[in-house]
């Protein structure tokens, strides 16, 4: 079955194997059989929008699997709306992702607005990070305020991912990309609320093994054309990314 | 890779000897569902998962007598279940002797979860607890979500003559886990939170794939979650098999 990750970090990894450059991130995609990813610059998410972003434009033109998620980050401001004029025009740079200070603080819409503005031209999905409630409800009240956008609860509420469900059941701008935790029915409760079309797959590799993602989807129980839209048809109209050439 | 079932159906009979080290079952609300004995029967069946090791949530979360009650009724139900017990140090008054009563029950470990039960290691009555563990010499299991725990607990067990598995170890904990391995031969990973990429390999090229025992965390996990990151953990068919069953049926004596 055909696998886009919408969520692979480039660098970022605390082990030896960590995949910080495209060779690697590459190895990684073939020996799981994903087909193409959606990557994030773990520099420009903990060092510098503006660099760690170009660092993954210069990744990306080396692979026709590969493309770019933005991060810009709201304690940056200028540096994020820089990182967005240089860099959000290019084909392969699919979406934008805003990051609050800490891995698990929500983003807060008043403080992003001003990168909001900025991002809204691009018509290209908005990632924000929502490992717990209160991201998903900080998560939430931007989706409410740009309801032209359309807004990719990344990790689907972690532990908490029927808060995600429910917020995507009242929000139809909202998909959730799976990762997070490795619950085993938060999928299927998912499609049962939501129906399947607004589920995208993301391991959140390497944190996650997205061999380990893979499965969660395999063992849900859904069928196999549900599953299909989870791996590839949902993500691939949602970032118009066409069939890969493996 | 030859020997990892990652589909149920696919997999070749020599994969019914997997032993899932960690599996639990019961109520649990402060999950998104409960756990149910019936779903981790159908994930053993599905993948092949010869025998389970597994412990009621009642005595994790609330009373560990009830708990380990309702542990050894469903693993007498089901034979392909191995009873776990656990023991909450919280509760421990040195003057009832439970762990004797364990082992003439049959259970084949014992669990702790400090973090969650809110105590940590060097905690005095936990100190008497692994007294009385000494004298029966039972493997143990426990939880280390946070780093910084499994130091404490292993210092406390330091001279524990049975094995320490040390479980919920998570790429942040990777390090403590194998320096405190290189340090202790009795100590020892199981796999279900080692979903990150390379990690079970890391282990296994640092300690050795003889200290790496499966476990799953079904029923709320897919047992097909770590079969897969087996698969790409850069290990030989024997090793694999090792973690997969070997290494615990040495454990836990079977």
């Amino acid at each position: 079955m055909r696998i886009l990750d919408m969520h692979t970090w480039l660098g970022g990894g605390v082990l030896g194997s960590r995949p910080a450059n495209r060779a690697a991130v590459a190895q990684a995609l073939k020996d799981r059989r994903v087909c193409a990813s959606v990557l994030l610059a773990a520099h420009a998410r903990h060092i510098d929008p503006l660099a760690g972003n170009r660092i993954l434009r210069a990744v990306l033109e080396q692979d026709s699997r590969l493309y770019g998620c933005v991060i810009t980050h709201v304690n940056r401001p200028d540096a994020s709306v820089a990182a967005l004029r240089e860099l959000m025009g290019a084909s392969r740079m699919v979406a934008m992702a805003i990051a609050a200070p800490s891995l698990e603080a929500p983003v807060n819409r008043a403080v992003a607005d001003e990168i909001l503005q900025a991002f809204r031209r691009y018509t290209k999905p908005l990632y924000l990070f929502t490992p717990n409630a209160a991201c998903v409800a900080a998560a939430s009240e931007i989706a409410r305020a740009y309801p032209m956008l359309k807004v990719v609860f990344v990790g689907m509420g972690g532990y908490d991912w029927r808060s995600a469900v429910a917020a995507a059941h009242q929000l139809t701008n909202v998909y959730l990309e799976t990762s997070g935790t490795l619950h085993v029915s938060k999928l299927r409760v998912a499609v049962e609320s939501l129906g399947p079309h607004r589920i995208v797959f993301g391991s959140g590799a390497p944190h996650v093994d997205a061999a380990a993602a893979a499965a969660l989807v395999e063992s849900s129980g859904l069928s196999q054309d549900v599953q299909a839209r989870i791996f590839w048809d949902n993500a691939a109209r949602l970032v118009e990314v066409q069939p890969a050439n493996e | 890779m030859p020997g990892v079932p990652l589909n149920p159906g696919s997999e070749s009979r020599s994969m019914d000897q997997i032993i899932d080290i960690n599996t639990r079952f019961g109520p649990i609300p402060t999950a998104p569902s409960d756990w149910l004995l019936d779903d981790l029967v159908a994930m053993m069946r599905a993948h092949h998962v010869a025998v389970a090791c597994t412990l009621s949530t009642v005595g994790m979360l609330l009373d560990e007598t009830a708990g380990n009650a309702a542990t050894r009724a469903a693993c007498l139900e089901d034979r392909r279940l191995l009873p776990v017990a656990t023991l909450n140090p919280m509760h421990y008054f040195r003057d009832e002797s439970p762990v004797a009563r364990l082992v003439a029950d049959g259970f084949r470990m014992v669990r702790f979860f400090p973090a969650l039960q809110g105590w940590s290691g060097g905690f005095a009555p936990f100190l008497h607890v692994c007294e009385e563990m000494a004298a029966v010499g039972l493997p143990i299991m426990v939880e280390t979500p946070q780093p910084g725990i499994a130091s404490a607990i292993v210092r406390d067990m330091s001279d524990y003559a049975a094995p320490v598995i040390l479980s919920q170890v998570r790429q942040e904990g990777l390090t403590e886990a194998i320096a405190l391995m290189q340090r202790h031969e009795h100590v020892c990973v199981e796999t279900s939170d080692m979903v990150s990429m390379g990690a079970i390999g890391l282990v296994a090229r640092h300690v050795g794939a003889d200290r790496i025992v499966f476990g799953s965390g079904a029923p709320s996990r897919p047992v097909a979650g770590v079969l897969s990151v087996l698969q790409h953990a850069g290990l030989d068919a024997a090793d694999q098999h090792k973690v997969l069953a070997g290494n615990a049926r040495r454990i836990l004596g079977l």
